[in-house]
């Protein structure tokens, strides 16, 4: 026994289990760690809750303004009241209805979904550009690594720390609208209808977050300080969009395809079902675009594991 | 003799033309073993191989029966075993609770049980309520007591530490030794002790192994290596010095006045008895006797400079063959 404290050593006597989901306890401690952050916590979500109450209060108005619309007609009754008021209201609701009908709520939620997306990056910027760099700056995958986990675990773990940030960002305010309109739309009119616009929506979250995420594991895997990394991701979407915009005008327009945020944008219309010829990519090169992307950060965040777990 | 739980067989580690470990050949029996060697040795790079962290150049290394350079039976000797690094690695932003049972769950523990052992172990190394606080308010010694935690908070059967006295005060040091002292000899525990402070290795293992420029200079138990080792003690004796000098040579015993009562004298290690019979019966009383070095200390000096000297022979040889072959090949 060591003579300057009480304590003894004691033995464990359970048993050690081989977890399946090993990645599991690397996220939970990851968000945990993370979650301390609380101010920035409360800078980077509180606009979104903000943009998520107003604008399901405005799809709330507007669904009951058209409700109450078809059940009264401001002109009904004409002659029997006051006909300057009755025509006042009715042109209130007229406004209402109208510019429900010209905007569309579904229009609206998929603008709202797309706006998320700059949300959605900025929280898993913040999030996840310390999640490599912090480790290997403090020597913590020596840790992680003398335990019994694969690469693949760690970077699943770490993945999922972020990807939560940006689901939280980028799933959950459209969710919640959907979840408004199908309420106060009459007889549930929302969901019989435009159902759809919820799997879309769910589908371009995580397509959003699995790349805006790999982009920032990837800035994280290559820097040497969390400060590098978050330069690196804002600086990559900056520098790809300068150079896609210059080379698509000057030489070819396919070269629109090297901005990931043009890319994005384009694969989230055409997941959204909304076509916009506006888009200066078109759906087929943005694939392409994104999926070389993806295997490019895939392989670069492998090779930097594998030089963390194990130097050849 | 038991299984050894370290097997090494021509084992090297090359980083390009630099060559960190040279074909090490060695078993290693349970116990606490010294890793000792001069900054630079190859000591860290060995620890690491044994993980699985570092990929050998060529040979082959079993620890607890597992090869660590394939991916199944790395995962399986991680569960063995406990990994105490040198340097500060700690994960930003938790406390010492959160770190051990974080890591405790990722070997393999329950949650519930993962916070049991990591107050338990956090207990044994004397963190007390520091172990709330966050680790960048941690002085070293408190970090080097949290990586001792974290390395036993799923109860391995070996100990990798490297280093554990790094940075510590003298007191701090003191309970690192005695705490290593406890797992390698009350607890049983098999502990492989990298460090390049001789005093440390001494108090707390059975075994040692020299390393040196990526080479084994020696290995074997303490007790046996120290045997015959001889080292210069100081003496200051009371009474007749002359007869006792006299003594001292008709012993045949190497020694070197210093002062009116004082000498330098070469004695086998624990041959401390034997002094105090000769000078009595030279009618004087040995009134101070200190070891100028200890025996371990000799062993380990001596097995340096006999690598030295060999390494310098084989650098001879070869450049001889390497001459004859050019004059041959003219």
């Amino acid at each position: 026994m060591a003579e300057t404290h009480l304590e003894v050593y004691r033995r464990f006597e359970g048993t050690l289990h081989e977890h399946r989901l090993r990645a599991w306890p690397i996220w939970t401690t990851g968000l945990r760690t993370a979650l301390k952050q609380r101010r920035a916590l409360l800078l980077l979500y509180l606009p979104p809750v903000i943009a998520t109450v107003i604008f399901s209060f405005v799809v709330y108005l507007g669904f009951m303004a058209s409700e109450q619309l078809e059940r009264e007609s401001p002109f009904e009754g004409l002659g029997e009241g006051d006909i300057q008021e009755r025509l006042a209201s009715g042109v209130v609701m007229g406004v209402v209805s109208g510019g429900l009908k010209m905007l569309e709520v579904t229009r609206q939620i998929i603008e709202f979904n797309k706006a998320m997306g700059f949300f959605a990056l900025l929280a898993v910027a913040w999030f996840g550009s310390g999640l490599f760099c912090e480790d290997r700056k403090a020597g913590a995958h020596q840790l992680y690594f003398a335990r019994p986990i694969t690469r693949l675990d760690y970077f699943l773990g770490k993945f999922g720390v972020a990807a939560f940030f940006g689901l939280c960002a980028m799933l959950v305010p459209p969710l919640v609208i959907c979840l408004v309109a199908s309420i106060s739309s009459p007889e549930w009119a929302f969901l019989k209808e435009e159902w759809d616009v919820i799997p879309r929506a769910i589908a371009l979250a995580f397509l959003w977050t699995t790349v805006v995420t790999l982009l920032v594991l990837l800035a994280s895997s290559l820097a040497a300080r969390r400060s590098f990394a978050l330069i690196g991701v804002f600086g990559f979407f900056m520098l790809s969009g300068a150079m896609s915009q210059a080379l698509g005008h000057l030489v070819s327009r396919r070269f629109f395809a090297l901005s990931l945020g043009d890319d994005l944008n384009t694969l989230g219309s055409q997941i959204l079902g909304r076509s916009d010829a506006g888009l200066p990519v078109s759906p087929g090169e943005a694939w392409v675009a994104v999926s070389v992307f993806v295997a490019f950060a895939l392989v670069v965040i492998a090779a930097r594991l594998r030089r963390l777990e194990v130097v050849a | 003799m038991s299984e050894p739980i370290i097997v090494l067989e021509g084992l090297e580690k090359r980083y390009g033309s630099i060559r960190a470990l040279e074909g090490l050949s060695l078993a290693l029996p349970p116990g606490p073993i010294g890793l000792l060697g001069p900054n630079g040795a190859g000591k860290s790079t060995l620890i690491k191989l044994l993980l699985g962290q570092l990929e050998p150049s060529g040979g082959k290394a079993r620890i607890a029966g597992f090869d660590p350079t394939r991916r199944a039976e790395r995962l399986a000797l991680r569960r063995k075993v406990g990994y105490m690094p040198e340097s500060d690695c700690l994960i930003p932003r938790m406390n010492g609770v959160e770190l051990v049972t974080a890591l405790g769950q990722l070997t393999g523990l329950t949650p519930s049980d993962a916070i049991t052992r990591a107050h338990e172990v956090l207990d044994y190394v004397g963190l007390e309520e520091a172990r709330y606080r966050g680790l960048d308010e941690y002085s070293t010694g408190m970090k080097q007591r949290l990586k001792l935690a974290q390395a036993l908070v799923h109860d391995p059967e070996l100990l990798l530490l490297d280093e554990p006295t790094n940075g510590l005060d003298p007191k701090g040091r003191k309970h690192m030794l005695e705490l290593v002292h406890d797992l390698g000899h009350a607890q049983g525990k098999s502990i492989l002790l990298c460090s390049h402070l001789l005093p440390d290795v001494e108090r707390t293992c059975e075994r040692i192994v020299v390393l040196d420029k990526g080479k084994i200079r020696s290995a074997g138990s303490i007790e046996e290596l120290t045997r015959n080792e001889e080292s210069w003690v100081h003496t200051e004796i009371d009474g007749d010095v002359a007869a006792f000098r006299a003594a001292l040579g008709s012993a045949g015993l190497q020694f070197e006045p210093e002062g009116a009562w004082t000498q330098r004298v070469r004695l086998r290690a624990g041959d401390y008895d034997g002094l105090f019979e000769l000078a009595a019966r030279a009618g004087a009383a040995l009134t101070e006797l200190t070891s100028e070095r200890s025996s371990l200390e000799e062993v380990f000096l001596d097995a340096l400079e006999d690598g030295v000297e060999k390494d310098a022979a084989e650098k001879d040889a070869a450049e001889t063959v390497a001459a004859k072959t050019n004059a041959e090949q003219r």
